[in-house]
């Protein structure tokens, strides 16, 4: 195989016949085979990390919260078939039957399968068309097609919610990503984290597929309210335990309810070194303490006044983010500093839209995208305290 | 005062190489300008023209302390040039070795108003090169003042010789050298040192600092950083431990002793060298012959000269020559395998685990990217600057930024072990070297 790609690749190179595709021949070889590129210039080694393994440790960080959301999204439809006795209807009922499955929630394969026949066309639907842009881009501004997309397509179904058409999430990361980062020049001059900015823009563009209480199960006219909104209408018998939240079976966007594995996920970055403990740590910290002030004010109207602050660490979107969203590292933060007061900052605003905003009582996405605005703004004041402080030191002489 | 410095590269590679020492004699010779920052040659003596010890070979044109003074007895072999006729090296042959040279004032009689005198000295005997300057990392101007001269008594580099011992081997002539530095300068002199080296020195302007940490910390862009922070109208010197014992020598014995101790490394092989400055470096290896399959580079692995046939020369700056394996194969899959040779500061391969085969080579590791901030260059950095932001104004050609945040403080060297951790392989030390030449033509 090895020699296969040698002998393609003149046609690809400078002056051959299909120069323009470069991009595409490599990233097909060199996700094949590492590139045999020798260190130029007055370095001669270099670390073993390059872009490639930084995103594949990314998102075997992330998969294992997506095998249980898969799982999840069936099993929730399969509990609501099973008790409803609603029939679901359409080609994935044809798939499922043919398969040979029936809803059974006691069934583990029948709940992973029909989780799948869920996922899978989103996934397939996010990488096709998240694909042809990043490869477009590539070919047009004759870069390297960046691995980065990798991590950005599995996180983009992972945060919606099961029952969305796919054309809209389509259409949602069509704009998210042209506009949220390759016209900033692709990978790495981004500035919003490219998933969450495709799931903003599905969320403004189409709100009737992103929220409510009919999209959290994936079983049409079936209507099933997240934890969080559960509590914002009844308050403390929402029907929920603490430890629903950390082990995830509940209804929610695909990926996010297992607080748990989002957890390992966490560790797994942390352990690694790829994501910075510091925004974690921050984030924690940010939502925890907020929300115990909330708890110690208190409310008679608002519900969600009164959720306990430590609820609100494995309901809904937080650790999911926490684990995964904020952590990226370009929309992030970049001094040491400035990332533990960024994560702060998201932890503080995503309980701001949690609590006080009844209309929707889920605020990571919000929180996070608002936190990558001002990302910069927080660096600014690291940087210029440090540039101060060196000017102090020139006044000596 | 004592500093230690966290952080830092542990690159698991031998350190403080401490074997026999074999004494190279090579009558080959050659100058590689590419050593010495914009160098403006101007030649004083032709090929194949004769030379004798102590004739001046090549100058520069800006520079009056940078002359290139000959150690030996012999004749100016070939002159290489690239393109646009660029000197690339000066090689001559002949019999080195020390010699008989009276300074114009013994040691007792030193002091600062014979400053110029003192200066003169040192050019003529060829060892003023020792002493660079910063801002802007040249061979310092005689004609400048420095605020500060740092002595660096320390080398953290891999495969370095073991300094403690050179000093301690020296002591003499490194006081002696001490002395002469400390007029030239009417600022302090800054000597930095590991805590278990005794030095005694009595001078009014003299300051011991000892400092612990791994590389860089031996570098003089990391200490500028946090001792004597740069701008433009600051200005300092720095030279190395061996340096100064030449100089002490010049004026204790009144002699030009140009030889140096060199260590050699070549994955877990090491050796120590005496060998004279600029001398071939050919002469080091045993089996190896330059080929294909190894890299030679003078310098360290983590930042050194690749060597061809016409610049197989010792690094000016750096005591060590070292091999590097190049890479030969491209591995299937290598982002998904285990990793048990590759090495990372991050925890990412098993080689954190079971360090024990990990290999160096002359691999990239990966492509080129866009810069990708993960921590690695908060992980390694020993600096003050809040290094991401300052690797960024450096690539994308803010200046204004660049200097507020203390580009000025840093050399190519300083940038080695950022580029060594870049995930997108951004080669920080090419655009540093870019952004110093396009502050310097603002001035």
């Amino acid at each position: 195989m090895r020699k296969f790609f040698d002998k393609l690749a003149p046609y690809f190179h400078k002056g051959g016949r299909f120069e323009r595709f470069f991009p595409i021949f490599e990233m097909v070889d060199t996700f094949l085979y590492d590139p045999l590129i020798k260190t130029e210039g007055k370095v001669h080694i270099r670390d073993g990390l390059d872009l490639k393994r930084t995103m594949i440790i990314v998102f075997f960080a992330i998969l294992p919260t997506a095998i249980f959301g898969i799982y999840n999204v069936g099993y929730q439809a399969n509990s609501a078939i099973f008790s409803t006795g609603i029939k679901p209807d359409g080609v994935r009922e044809l798939i499922f039957n043919y398969l040979g499955f029936s809803h059974n929630p006691t069934d583990l394969f029948a709940n992973f399968m029909y989780g799948l026949i869920f996922f899978l066309p989103l996934y397939l639907v996010t990488l096709v068309v998240g694909g042809f842009w990043e490869v477009l881009f590539a070919v047009v501004r004759r870069h390297e097609v960046a691995e980065a997309f990798l991590v950005t397509s599995l996180l983009y179904p992972l945060i919606l919610p099961p029952d969305v058409p796919l054309w809209q999430a389509a259409v949602a990361l069509s704009i998210g990503l042209v506009f949220g980062k390759e016209v900033f020049g692709g990978t790495g001059k981004n500035f919003v984290n490219p998933a969450l900015f495709s799931r903003a823009i599905l969320f403004f563009s189409y709100p009737q597929a992103i929220t409510g209480n009919e999209v959290w199960v994936a079983l049409d006219g079936y209507s099933k309210a997240t934890p969080l909104s559960a509590f914002n209408e009844k308050g403390v018998e929402f029907g929920y335990t603490f430890i629903d939240g950390v082990l995830g079976l509940i209804p929610g966007s695909i990926g996010e309810t297992s607080a748990l594995l989002c957890l390992l996920g966490a560790i797994i970055l942390v352990i690694t070194g790829i994501g910075s403990w510091r925004v974690m740590i921050g984030m924690f910290l940010g939502m925890g303490i907020t929300t115990l002030i909330f708890n110690i004010v208190g409310s008679d109207t608002n519900n969600m006044f009164n959720m306990p602050f430590y609820y609100h660490f494995v309901f809904g979107g937080f650790m999911f983010g926490l684990a995964f969203m904020i952590t990226d590292p370009v929309s992030s933060s970049m001094t040491n500093g400035g990332k533990l007061v960024y994560g702060l900052l998201v932890g503080f605003m995503n309980a701001i839209v949690r609590v006080v905003n009844p209309a929707f009582p889920e605020g990571t996405m919000l929180a996070i995208l608002f936190g990558n605005i001002f990302a910069p703004f927080i660096d600014s004041f690291f940087v210029n305290a440090y540039i101060k402080k060196r000017s102090r030191l020139y006044e000596g002489n | 005062m004592m500093m230690e410095f966290k952080n830092g590269l542990k690159l698991p590679l031998p350190k403080n190489i401490d074997t026999d020492l074999t004494e190279i004699r090579t009558e080959s010779f050659g100058i590689v300008t590419g050593d010495f920052v914009s160098l403006k040659p101007t030649i004083v003596i032709n090929e194949g023209e004769k030379i004798r010890k102590g004739d001046i070979l090549f100058t520069d044109k800006y520079n009056r302390g940078l002359k290139f003074i000959s150690n030996v007895d012999g004749y100016v072999k070939k002159i290489y040039r690239g393109e646009k006729r660029r000197l690339i090296a000066y090689h001559y042959e002949g019999e080195s070795g020390p010699y008989h040279m009276k300074p114009n004032f013994s040691l007792n009689r030193l002091d600062k108003n014979n400053r110029s005198l003192l200066m003169d000295d040192l050019i003529n005997s060829g060892l003023w090169i020792s002493f660079r300057e910063r801002p802007f990392d040249r061979v310092a101007n005689p004609d400048h003042l420095p605020d500060k001269i740092f002595v660096i008594l320390r080398d953290t580099r891999p495969y370095a010789p073991n300094y403690n011992k050179i000093i301690v081997d020296n002591l003499n002539y490194l006081l002696a050298g001490i002395k002469v530095g400390s007029c030239l300068t009417d600022g302090e002199v800054l000597i930095f040192k590991d805590n278990n080296l005794y030095v005694d020195i009595d001078l009014p302007n003299v300051k011991i600092i000892d400092i612990s940490g791994s590389y860089p910390s031996s570098l003089v862009g990391t200490l500028i950083n946090q001792f004597y922070p740069l701008n433009r109208n600051r200005r300092i010197w720095y030279i190395d431990y061996q340096d100064v014992i030449m100089i002490g020598k010049l004026y204790l014995d009144e002699v030009v002793d140009r030889k140096k101790i060199i260590s050699y490394g070549y994955e877990k092989e090491q050796k120590l060298y005496l060998a004279c400055e600029f001398s071939s470096i050919k002469g080091y290896f045993d089996e190896i012959i330059y080929n294909e399959d190894v890299r030679i580079i003078a310098g360290t692995p983590i930042y050194g000269r690749r060597v061809d046939d016409e610049t197989m020369f010792l690094n000016r700056y750096i005591n060590t020559v070292s091999v590097l394996k190049e890479v030969k194969e491209r591995s299937f899959m290598g982002w998904l395998m285990p990793g048990l040779s590759r090495y990372s500061v991050k925890n990412v391969f098993i080689s954190k685990i079971y360090p024990n085969k990990i290999t160096f080579n002359t691999s990239l590791n990966g492509s080129y990217r866009p810069m990708l901030p993960i921590g690695s260059y908060e992980k390694v950095s020993m600096l003050n600057t809040p290094i991401t932001y300052l690797l960024r104004s450096i690539i994308t050609g803010d200046l204004e930024m660049a200097e507020k945040l203390g580009v000025l403080d840093f050399g190519e060297e300083d940038m080695a072990v950022f580029t060594f951790v870049s995930v997108g392989k951004i080669d920080y030390t090419v655009y540093l070297r870019k952004i110093l030449d396009e502050i310097e033509s603002e001035i």
